[in-house]
């Protein structure tokens, strides 16, 4: 008997799913999406690239600037916290699929 | 006098979640003995946690599990700061006892809907389902991120939780309470969930004292094993707790302590939440360098005790050994299963709440054979 109210209930309630790639989810102003460096504000003093658990930013010798490899990142946001300058942070971008594999930015390993 | 033949389930097969090796001797439809293979899902999470930063190492385990993940930081960021003697106000102690409990409520309604879609009642599971949606809503409006919290530092947290945050988190749960009684109603009452699993998967309190079962499946069984009410860590200390008990000892029993845990964990998070000083906010990051130590830590996570021993030289970890829970109560699986009937397999190891990948530690295989080394032998990296 249970069941069958909440059946009737909800044959008149809007569908709790949502109609995904034409209306977006609500995300928290918090949320942790794709990362992004600020290279105009970036010192390259190394920090991030020590306190990385996946080694996915790394300063580049040459132009002194973190550079993050997407596709090893796991978004734990260390290296927005050791960040002196506070250069890096992270956007609310969800949709973070790629088609082609040269657009996360891979590094030569 | 019958014959007894193999009947194996997996590595991969459908009604299991990760892959896990099932050999089953039958007789008839009858379980004779059976064993369980291990080694598939070998990701070597104590390598990659070696020569890290500590808070770097922080951040490393909690990918140990993707359901459990605030456990593996409550006992790792135990051990650190029990060895380094830091010591963390309340505000942030609580605010880690939040999100831990919003996770063992979260934990506990994804097993609860899997168990229901093994029993065939799928549309429980996803009333289940429905309502642990909205714990991870909450997730992403406290500390960022769904799955991965990430949420705390040594002797810190990320960020501080707002009063609105907290009234969020509160309301969710206010309104999802209801639904959630009327579920347990249901699982304690409906015919086909009785039928199938009472008497099922017995384990009686000796065994369970015998083979050092944790959890909720050792609470099913009449022990109070708790770490949060038997040496309470961090916010657990200023909190009112009850573990919860059964008697029965059998997948039913198991069923219904975690359904209770859950209405126990948002009673948590009521306290929490009360509790926490209005106006302070978390302390600078880094609040203390480690540069030396070692020590033994232990937290409650959804399955039962997560152990942790860390070890740290001159500033950069040398050694992290995870204990998760399953691996406890693994050791039970063959005995569970014994005598039972081929068709309720599924459901008595769902019961026991595998988790198979937090679980592996080393895998050898050669030649399509495995075999045993010690612990030198790995050390080396050759056998003898």
């Amino acid at each position: 008997m249970g069941i069958l109210t909440d059946v009737l209930k909800n044959m008149f309630k809007k569908p709790f799913t949502i109609d995904y790639p034409k209306k977006k989810s609500k995300i928290s102003v918090h949320f942790r999406g794709k990362i992004h460096v600020d290279r105009k504000k970036c010192i390259g003093c190394y920090l991030c690239q020590m306190n990385c658990p996946t080694g996915a930013i790394v300063v580049n010798k040459k132009t002194k600037k973190a550079e993050v490899d997407l596709g090893l990142c796991i978004l734990c946001s260390m290296c927005a916290e050791v960040c002196p300058v506070k250069c890096i942070y992270f956007t609310n971008e969800y949709e973070n699929q790629v088609r082609a594999k040269n657009k996360l930015k891979p590094r030569k390993r | 006098m019958h014959k007894t033949c193999l009947f194996p389930i997996g590595p991969q097969h459908p009604s299991l979640k990760e892959p896990l090796f099932l050999k089953l001797y039958v007789d008839g439809t009858t379980v004779k003995d059976a064993v369980f293979d291990l080694g598939y899902a070998h990701r070597g999470v104590e390598e990659k946690l070696e020569g890290k930063q500590v808070d770097t190492a922080l951040h490393a385990v909690q990918r140990t599990c993707g359901i459990c993940s605030q456990c593996h930081t409550m006992a790792f960021l135990r051990t650190v700061e029990g060895f380094a003697e830091v010591e963390i106000p309340d505000r942030v102690a609580l605010q880690r006892v939040i999100v831990a409990e919003l996770e063992r409520i979260h934990s506990h309604l994804l097993w609860a809907g899997v168990m229901m879609h093994e029993l065939g009642l799928d549309t429980l599971f996803m009333y289940f389902m429905r309502e642990r949606e909205k714990i991870l809503d909450v997730f992403d409006e406290l500390t960022g991120n769904r799955v991965h919290h990430s949420s705390d530092l040594v002797g810190t947290s990320k960020r501080t939780f707002s009063e609105e945050n907290l009234q969020f988190a509160l309301s969710t749960l206010d309104s999802i309470k209801e639904n959630l009684i009327s579920y347990r109603k249901t699982v304690d009452s409906h015919d086909v969930i009785r039928d199938r699993c009472i008497g099922k998967g017995l384990i009686t309190k000796k065994d369970a004292k015998t083979f050092g079962l944790v959890g909720p499946v050792a609470r099913a069984c009449n022990i109070n094993n708790d770490v949060r009410v038997n040496s309470p860590y961090m916010g657990y200390k200023m909190l009112k707790l009850n573990s919860i008990m059964r008697t029965e000892g059998d997948a039913h029993a198991r069923t219904l302590v975690r359904l209770d845990e859950v209405f126990e964990s948002m009673n948590l998070v009521e306290q929490a939440c009360n509790q926490i000083p209005k106006g302070s906010v978390v302390p600078k990051y880094p609040v203390k360098r480690i540069a030396q130590g070692y020590g033994v830590g232990a937290s409650e996570a959804p399955r039962g005790e997560n152990f942790h021993f860390v070890k740290v030289v001159n500033g950069k970890t040398a050694r992290v050994k995870l204990r998760t829970p399953t691996l406890a109560n693994l050791i039970m699986f063959p005995e569970a299963v014994k005598g039972a009937d081929i068709t309720d397999v599924p459901v008595i190891v769902m019961s026991l709440d595998p988790c198979i990948s937090c679980m592996e530690r080393v895998a050898v295989v050669k030649d399509g054979k495995s075999e045993v080394w010690t612990s030198h032998e790995l050390f080396k990296g050759e056998k003898k």
